[in-house]
């Protein structure tokens, strides 16, 4: 994977080059935004890491530009800027996702994994949690290499459990966004909930009462 | 009891006792001149008509001797009744300070004089008024002598300020009427005054609303000249009061938001180094330096919303919320972060959606610190409920944890800033339930704390303004 990072700080760039390359990236750190400029136009990249506050112009105008040349580039915006009206800015811009900093080094990558995964090139790459593997491509489900059959709204739910995984899915995104349910009757997704659970075996998805539903990437110490 | 609270309102000083007093004082000392003048008019003033007045009342007297010189008890008796009718005239009691009393001569011979003072008297002149002092009494006299006989009657006029004086205050003209209007006065000279200084309580009440937060200039528009300054200098001093804490806090902002850059550095590079390191006792240490540096980015984050909720209100739309996915989007973000203490969120929604009217940042950080905090207080393996309902009475919030609680004592003060309940293993800034609590006035939401039904943890409850929330609020 190859990741172009755009970032003036000397610290925050130098750590993040250097996790960045242990976890096998390719990193390309630029600190100006003429730097960036001339580096997307002489290579290819994956994904572009951009910090907002530049000391030769503004993240955002170059993220404008970018998504004008080349809108399937892939872009995390990495910002000290919070607040709503600015992640708004930043989404609406054409970034694929926003961390504000300070971050986790496990989040910076999950994100990166995550906008990989979504980028030409990175599909063939299969979900793997304690395993329960899901391969994209040809929609195969497997627990323990024993191959299990899903419904498309089950698949659906799964596959969105897994890509993002450690993290809570509202039972309104899963029932709006996932399910495209718009009826409003919520306790379909608590059937198909059921109907995985009972296919891919307990211990996977967590309930989290009345917020939604998570796939742990680690085993649960509390009760599912 | 009312006159006593009556009392206790008339002897506070106040403008508007000042104003009563002033206006009583004048009317007092308006009456006290008018009884002046009408004293020094009975004692001193000799009117135009006065010398004739008497010149025809003497006439009158003279003739009705003249008529009855012959018949002395029937001219006893008619001068008698002319005396009593002068004595009394004007329905005035008889009185020697104001009364006009009479000698009446045939020659040297006295054949009528009225009773009581002064008596007898003795004149110098004819046809005029002269002022004398007989039997230590200041007087004026009027003495005429009849055409046609030796008759002569002498008019004596009170002229004695002190005794006419005394004879008003016996009547009661002197302080009777003031002590019978004042009553009557007070009330209408109180209600005058009340509601001229109308302006004034508007003024202090539009004052008196203000809030610490509110630094608006005042609503107030000064109609009068008097109050104009008073606005100006106030609406001035609300002016420099509020450029000085805005660029406090922009300062606090920006020194938070630069924390921010090194904190993160910090952070990437010793993840980076953990990765790289093999020894377990190296990755305990990082471990460390990575939990203190969550710790500051933690604080930071506060302060920059305690900052941002501080600031100008200009800044924030209040829009209509869904606060039932809000909750719910919250809630799943702070879940994992739960996760990795043991703690386990759940939330009770109500099937209808719940509108409130709000800022979302401020929405926001309501619900994320109170169920962070409920979540860091809460033992291992304990719940954290969050309730959201919405009825008639209006939308409630309510979080309950199983954690320490807070004893009723500081229940006040962990809503102040950098507060903490003391003795606690818990870290934290004690920032929190402050960055709640402003939230909460933001959005005109009341949050207190309460003990849940187990008897033990702790219970933040907020309500939100508003009644009918199923629908959006306009």
């Amino acid at each position: 994977m190859k990741i172009l990072l755009v970032e003036d700080d000397l610290d925050i760039g130098n750590g993040i080059r250097v996790a960045l390359t242990d976890q096998a990236m390719t990193v390309v750190w630029v600190r100006r935004v003429t730097e960036a400029i001339a580096m997307l136009e002489t290579a290819a990249h994956d994904i572009v890491c951009l910090d907002l506050g530049l000391p030769d112009g503004d993240g955002i105008a170059l993220l404008k530009r970018l998504r004008r040349d080349q809108p399937a580039l892939p872009v995390l915006i990495i910002t000290a800027r919070d607040s709503l009206a600015d992640r708004l800015l930043g989404l609406d811009s054409g970034a694929d996702d926003y961390l504000i900093k300070p971050f986790a080094l496990a989040e910076l990558l999950s994100r990166l994994r995550a906008l990989a995964r979504r980028s030409y090139g990175y599909r063939e790459e299969m979900l793997e949690i304690r395993g329960l593997a899901l391969h994209e491509p040809t929609m195969r489900v497997t627990v323990r290499g024993d191959p299990i059959e899903l419904s498309r709204s089950e698949y659906l739910l799964l596959s969105a459990l897994m890509k993002r995984a450690d993290r809570v899915l509202t039972r309104r995104t899963l029932d709006e966004q996932v399910l495209q349910n718009q009826s409003g009757e919520s306790n379909t997704l608590e059937v198909h909930i059921s109907n995985l659970r009972r296919k891919i075996g307990n211990g996977y998805i967590r309930t989290v009462r009345g917020v939604g539903y998570v796939i742990d990437k680690t085993e649960s110490t509390t009760r599912t | 009891m009312i006159l006593k609270r009556i009392w206790r309102s008339m002897a506070q000083s106040s403008l508007t006792r000042r104003l009563v007093v002033a206006q009583i004082g004048l009317l007092v000392a308006l009456w006290l001149i008018l009884v002046g003048y009408f004293v020094y008019d009975v004692a001193f003033i000799d009117d135009w008509y006065e010398p004739r007045q008497m010149q025809e009342r003497a006439d009158m007297i003279l003739a009705v001797m003249d008529g009855l010189a012959d018949r002395p008890a029937e001219l006893n008796n008619a001068l008698k009744k002319i005396d009593e009718f002068q004595r009394d005239e004007n329905r005035e009691r008889d009185e020697p300070g104001i009364r006009v009393t009479m000698n009446a001569w045939f020659g040297k011979e006295l054949v009528y004089r009225s009773p009581g003072e002064p008596g007898v008297v003795t004149t110098t002149q004819m046809n005029v008024l002269e002022t004398s002092v007989q039997h230590g009494l200041r007087v004026r006299t009027f003495a005429r002598q009849s055409m046609n006989s030796n008759a002569r009657v002498v008019l004596v006029l009170p002229g004695d300020a002190a005794a006419a004086f005394v004879s008003l205050g016996r009547r009661g003209i002197v302080l009777l009427p003031l002590i019978v209007c004042m009553p009557l006065l007070l009330l209408p000279a109180w209600l005058s005054v009340r509601s001229a200084l109308r302006p004034f309580r508007e003024l202090s009440s539009d004052v008196a609303s203000k809030g610490i937060q509110d630094l608006e200039p005042l609503r107030f528009t000064a109609r009068y000249s008097e109050l104009r300054p008073i606005v100006r200098s106030v609406n001035g001093l609300l002016e420099r009061l509020r450029a000085n804490i805005s660029a406090e806090r922009r300062f606090i902002a920006d020194a938070a938001h630069e924390l921010r850059t090194p904190l993160a550095a910090m952070r990437i590079n010793v993840e980076a180094l953990q990765e790289r390191s093999r020894d377990e006792r190296d990755r305990t240490l990082l471990n460390s330096i990575v939990h203190s540096g969550d710790r500051a980015s933690r604080l930071v984050g506060q302060l920059l919303a305690l900052m941002r909720s501080d600031a100008d209100s200009a800044q924030f739309t209040s829009e209509a919320l869904r606060l039932d996915e809000l909750v719910q989007e919250r809630l799943a973000e702070i879940a994992e972060m739960a996760r990795p203490r043991g703690v386990e969120l759940e939330l009770e929604l109500p099937d209808q959606p719940v509108w409130v009217r709000g800022e979302r940042d401020a929405l926001r950080s309501l619900v994320d610190n109170i169920v962070e905090n409920a979540t860091k207080y809460s033992p291992k393996g304990g719940t954290v409920t969050t309730r959201l309902t919405s009825n008639e009475g209006g939308v409630e919030l309510t979080v309950t944890d199983a954690g320490p609680g807070i004893s009723p004592q500081h229940r006040e003060r962990v809503f102040g800033r950098f507060f903490r309940v003391p003795d606690q293993a818990q870290e934290g800034s004690g920032l929190g339930l402050a960055i709640v609590k402003r939230a909460s006035e933001r959005l005109g939401a009341t949050v207190w704390l309460e003990d849940p039904e187990t008897g033990r943890g702790l219970r933040v409850h907020v309500r939100f303004p508003g009644k009918d929330a199923k629908s959006p609020p306009t």
